[in-house]
């Protein structure tokens, strides 16, 4: 009998507060963090707005007592959001028997960049900086630093990294080769990705506004989400609160094109499928979907499109809470795992902010006002990226 | 466990075949062995190879080449490894960033910097929508790719998945390797004295999986298994017995070893701890890269295929080997082991 896997902690950084009570506070209060550019020195600093996390790389290191090092923003944040989530639990805990699963697409980027930006201006270029580059390093650091070494792993496909991490440690789990994780996903701003994205004309100059007719792109944002999971015997053994637990998933790719959406959805429709089917749930089981919904109009015509099929007849509330983070890339699975986490707990749907016209393809409108109800046993989050690469998770209430 | 192997494909540095002057341990320039290219046209289309960048046509060439090994069309999911992805992708849009200073126009660097842009290709170029992953881990990219399959296969043993691994090296890079600040710290590759262990290499491997034995499987996977070990030990035949005693990683009958280790007294004492089995160093043949491994895999399958007196290695008295060993460590933290027999 395979084990089932619970979430037993979570834990979040992003531009709308660095812990899921923060979280939580400006999701009810329907507060964007989205707005102009702080930290990260860009030449298209008053063009794009981005959802930015509050805090400089020196306020971070000082919140987490890490100064031995000129650190990479995306350790400091995995790290902020890894411990919230694991709490002073792991001392209870077999260090060989749990994983640390990340998912990460930029690694030292934010380091990288500013290495070759002073040799290109012939300033001092630290060249130790780029010991931080891959995208493994961060899941490193952060496993070492919470004593974890059952096993250590990062996943990079795009925006749907974190998702796949979360699938892949519940595969873990569930089949046994470890007890616990701390799965998720970090991502952090760099000129690189901003101009990657600017260079893919998909930016949005004013708040992005997902799902919406006149919706003009995304907005990038920053952040890292763990949830800490374990199976239900691990959870048992260590009396830990169960929020909800990861029922199923799916995971498949367009093959369409590396950076476009099949018009059909077909990979976003075998996803969500994929979910139901390993979930055990019909469509109509689905009381709430939180949107991959970046704002862009290939990514929201193809979900919206793939939703009107799967969910025909029985379309559940959903909203795309990325007009509140920013698109956050690698982290975007994890941090909207947070959210659904803390929709199933708390019974709170958190409206899509800045939507006004319905797309003229579908036939439903995003829940755009915080919407009360106790009846959300089960929640699906998309995240679809790059690459056709497109998962989809199920959080269930554990009754 | 099971997996097995019924079709493989790579790009490589064509050694152990080629009676090429070897490059390693005992060099003091800097050396470093690089693929050699296929005529991609075999496997890839010519219009859709332009638009392609080296490593991921290496990487699709290698997919391509195990499927058509195998004799597959549409694999049920699509796996990579990759230590630092595309790296000749990232170093051009970071460099035209730089240099245009953020203005620049064309997204194609961009679109193919992507770790994910190998896996994503090759299920383009054979229409696969099914399950796709990429694992970017230093030294566990290959393995946790490999623990991804055991777990879909064993969920789904009717399943067939394409497995594999690619890294590049850049002229970029290297220079960053060279680089005795760098190097210093990092300390790979390097022994005490900055002299290289071995050549740094690349290349790219594929696999055919399958979670039941058909008609074509050549050999089975029997383990695979890693260990994250920031304090750990460094003394291999620790780790081995640890492995077996502690995890019941079974290494009965191993006959040969491909071992990711420099130090011969390492490789003697690996191989009297398994009976006097061969043990090959076999980053002579392939280089130093964190994807190393599925060189090694690959190396597996021809032997088992064709028979180690194809291949010129020094195998010991292992001259039909029917469980090989795959034992390779990154920075003593990563430490991986495969093992691999015949059927």
């Amino acid at each position: 009998m395979k084990q089932r896997v619970f979430i037993t902690g979570i834990g979040i950084i992003s531009a709308i507060g660095r812990s899921a009570d923060e979280t939580i506070n400006s999701l009810c209060s329907c507060n964007t963090g989205i707005s102009g550019m702080r930290f990260l020195d860009s030449r298209l600093k008053d063009i794009f707005p981005v959802g930015e996390v509050k805090y400089s790389n020196s306020d971070l290191s000082d919140m987490l007592s890490v100064h031995e090092n000129k650190y990479s923003r995306t350790f400091l944040l995995s790290l902020a959001a890894a411990r919230e989530a694991s709490g002073d639990r792991l001392k209870d805990y077999n260090p060989a028997r749990v994983g640390y699963v990340s998912g990460n697409t930029v690694g030292g980027m934010d380091l990288t960049e500013k290495y070759f930006q002073s040799l290109h201006s012939g300033g001092e270029a630290d060249i130790t900086s780029l010991l931080q580059h891959d995208c493994g390093y961060s899941a490193q650091k952060a496993a070492e630093c919470l004593n974890i070494s059952g096993y250590v792993t990062t996943i990079s496909t795009a925006c749907s990294s974190s998702a796949n991490s979360i699938m892949h440690a519940a595969m873990l789990i569930r089949s046994g080769v470890i007890d616990a994780a701390v799965a998720g996903g970090v991502d952090s701003l760099t000129k690189f990705t901003l101009n990657g994205f600017n260079s893919l004309k998909i930016l949005d100059t004013q708040l992005c506004s997902p799902f919406d007719e006149n919706r003009n792109g995304l907005n990038l944002g920053e952040g890292a989400a763990y949830l800490f999971l374990e199976s239900e015997k691990s959870a048992s053994d260590h009396m830990q609160d169960v929020i909800c637990e990861v029922k199923g998933f799916g995971n498949s790719c367009d093959a369409f094109h590396q950076t476009a959406m099949s018009e059909d959805g077909m990979g976003p429709k075998l996803a969500m499928r994929g979910a139901l089917k390993s979930s055990g749930l019909e469509p109509r089981d689905i009381h709430y979907i939180n949107l991959h919904g970046t704002g862009t109009s290939n990514n929201d015509l193809s979900e919206g499109i793939s939703i009107e099929d799967v969910f025909t007849g029985t379309i559940p509330p959903y909203s795309s809470t990325k007009s509140y983070t920013g698109h956050t890339l690698g982290a975007a699975g994890a941090i909207e795992a947070v959210i659904s986490a803390l929709t199933i707990k708390n019974g709170i749907i958190f409206p899509n902010i800045n939507y006004k016209t319905r797309m003229k393809e579908l036939s439903a409108d995003p829940v755009s006002s915080l919407l009360k109800t106790n009846d959300i046993r089960n929640v699906m989050s998309n995240s679809f990226g790059f690459g056709g690469n497109n998962s989809s998770i199920i959080y269930s209430k554990v009754v | 466990m099971n997996l097995y192997i019924s079709g493989i494909g790579a790009v490589n540095a064509g050694l152990p075949f080629k009676n090429e002057n070897l490059s390693g341990g005992e060099s003091q320039e800097f050396s470093v062995i690089r693929c050699v290219e296929p005529d991609y046209k075999k496997y890839i289309d010519p219009k859709f190879s332009r638009r392609l960048s080296r490593i991921i046509k290496m990487g699709l060439y290698a997919a391509r080449m195990a499927l058509s090994d195998a004799d597959i069309s549409v694999p049920d999911g699509i796996i990579t490894g990759t230590s630092l992805g595309c790296l000749v992708d990232t170093g051009k849009f970071l460099r035209s960033m730089i240099e245009e200073n953020e203005s620049l126009s064309s997204p194609s660097a961009f679109i193919q910097s992507t770790h994910n842009s190998i896996s994503s290709q090759i299920a383009i170029a054979v229409s696969c929508n099914g399950y796709n992953s990429t694992y970017t881990n230093r030294g566990f990219s290959f393995e946790s790719a490999l623990i991804d399959a055991v777990l879909q296969l064993e969920e789904n043993s009717r399943a067939g998945f394409l497995i594999g691994a690619s890294d590049e090296i850049t002229d970029e890079f290297l220079d960053i390797l060279k680089n005795p600040g760098f190097a210093e710290y990092s300390g790979y590759n390097y022994d005490n004295n900055f002299r290289q262990l071995f050549s740094f290499g690349e290349g790219t491997a594929y696999f055919y999986l399958s979670g039941e034995k058909t008609g074509g499987s050549f050999c089975r996977i029997t383990s695979v298994k890693t260990f994250f070990t920031p304090d750990g030990p460094n003394d291999p035949v620790k780790i081995l017995n640890d492995a077996s005693a502690i995890h019941g990683v079974d290494l009965h009958d191993i006959d040969l070893v491909l071992s990711g280790g420099s130090d011969p007294a390492d490789a003697s004492a690996i191989s009297k701890r398994f009976s006097g089995a061969g043990v090959v160093m076999y980053k002579k043949y392939c280089g130093e890269y964190l994807t190393s491994v599925s060189y090694a895999l690959w190396l597996s399958c021809i032997i088992f295929r064709n028979g180690i007196d194809k291949v010129i290695i020094d195998a010991g008295k292992a001259s039909t080997p029917e469980k090989i060993l795959i034992f390779n460590s990154f920075e003593n933290k990563y430490i991986s082991l495969v093992t691999v027999e015949n059927v």
